[in-house]
């Protein structure tokens, strides 16, 4: 594989040898893939300067599979800056991606928009927890686990905005009943999520715990580590 | 390569736990001791031993001390009110040469990064929150790097400062002193451009 100037974002880097970066890297039509950046640690003025997270970047690399080389790197616009909550819900979305995206050459430019718009809007920081629940059902389509959410999967029965449901990962939305320990969801909080838009503090309530139950299924019981910061944080902040 | 024997192996191999030393570097380093500079390696060896068995940190802002309080928290004419809080301790010793600041430090030792697993424990944040507690700190000065790590830290320090109604600064990032320009890499001039500030 030689790849010559494709628009891509580091979703995360650490030191490799003694000079080098291992860049961790979302690539617009190659998907993740990993890199070594050789000689980068050094020269601080030049080259690393433009690695850095929320950067748009084009690369050229060459090599095969799991381990690729870069042979250049030019900015692909100016730098998306996320401060303050949004520096850590970007965070997320990196970590998000990491965890979820196999490192396999595959088109991914639509999820790779998305990526690109979610920086945008979090750098303005309106409406944090929407752009990160949209990214999240973008990143569910994506990997082919889009959820069915306009009907219940038994009876096939659209949903109702009074009604009160669940959602089985896997297998999808069923009408809630008492006593089940999985989260319960409005119907209207559902037409949210479908339309995406209309949010308010409930739904958006609704639609964060629904999602951390698919997303913790995919994860394999993993914890996402930057959702633990939030709530650490909150812990901390009640003391 | 072909090993000369069990010591001289053990000693390459203890150098590359430096930053930055890999194979080649340590078998230089290694040669040049034994071979030109033995009572150097003498000096090196009596003075890492002595200073792993006498150096801690600091119990209250996580430096390196041979005390149990650092010189700086241990300085009753220092201001207790302010708190600066670094990365590195690398970062305490910049400030102290560069600038006037009087108050106390806090040394995070690194910064916020889910992805390597480093969490607000590792970063002492408990301990800071109980310094918070003592009521005595009125303004944190937040020093972590501009990037984006950093100002996630940042962040995450600051709402718990604010929790606990502490004023909360943080330096301003921009175009070094002297500095052109045309000259300026692109994420400092944007970062120093959406820090612009009115006059
Ligand atoms: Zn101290």
């Amino acid at each position: 594989m030689n790849i010559k100037l494709c628009p891509a974002f580091i979703l995360h880097q650490r030191p490799y040898r003694e000079n080098s970066l291992l860049l961790d890297i979302f690539s617009e039509q190659f998907g993740r893939i990993s890199l070594v950046a050789k000689g980068s640690k050094q020269n601080k003025r030049g080259q690393s300067g433009l690695l850095q997270l929320y950067q748009p970047l084009l690369l050229s690399w060459y090599g095969q599979k799991e381990l690729c080389t870069l042979t250049a790197c030019e900015a692909d616009g100016p730098r998306f800056i996320l401060k303050a909550e949004s520096a850590l819900c970007g965070l997320y979305l990196n970590e998000l991606l990491v965890r979820f995206l196999p490192i396999t050459e595959i088109d991914s430019s639509r999820l790779f928009n998305n990526y690109k718009q979610a920086l945008d809007a979090l750098q303005s920081a309106n409406h944090n927890e929407i752009i990160l629940r949209l990214f999240e059902k973008y990143l569910l389509n994506y990997l082919g686990y889009a959820l069915v959410l306009d009907h219940e999967v038994e009876t096939g029965q659209l949903i109702d905005d009074q009604q009160r449901y669940y959602y089985q990962p896997d297998s999808g939305l069923y009408r809630w009943r008492q006593g089940l320990s999985l989260p319960s969801i409005s119907g209207r909080s559902l037409q949210h999520l479908i339309d995406e838009q209309g949010f308010d503090k409930t739904s958006l309530n609704e639609i964060k715990h629904v999602m951390r139950t698919v997303i913790n299924f995919y994860l394999g019981g993993k914890e996402l580590q930057s959702r633990q910061l939030f709530g650490q944080l909150q812990q901390y902040s009640a003391k | 390569m072909a090993s000369l024997g069990p010591s001289i192996d053990q000693l390459i191999e203890a150098f590359r736990c430096l930053p930055g030393v890999g194979p080649k570097s340590a078998q230089r380093m290694t040669f040049h001791l034994l071979e030109r500079n033995r009572d150097g390696g003498d000096r090196l060896a009596q003075a890492l031993q002595q200073a792993l068995n006498k150096i801690q940190h600091c119990q209250r802002c996580r430096i390196l001390t041979e005390t149990e309080l650092c010189p700086r928290c241990s300085d009753p004419s220092r201001n207790a009110e302010q708190l600066c809080i670094v990365e590195l301790p690398s970062d305490v010793i910049a400030i102290e040469q560069a600038t006037h600041y009087k108050g106390l430090y806090f040394v995070l030792s690194g910064h916020l990064s889910p992805l390597d697993g480093i969490g607000p424990e590792a970063l002492g944040i408990p301990q800071l929150i109980d310094l918070f507690a003592e009521g005595k700190i009125k303004e944190i000065i937040l020093a972590t790097n501009p990037t984006v790590e950093g100002e996630a830290t940042a962040h995450y320090i600051s709402q718990l400062a604010q929790s606990k109604n502490i004023h909360t600064t943080r330096l301003a990032h921009g175009i070094p002193l002297g500095g052109e320009l045309e000259y300026v890499d692109s994420g400092t001039l944007s970062h120093a451009f959406s820090g612009r500030e009115s006059i």
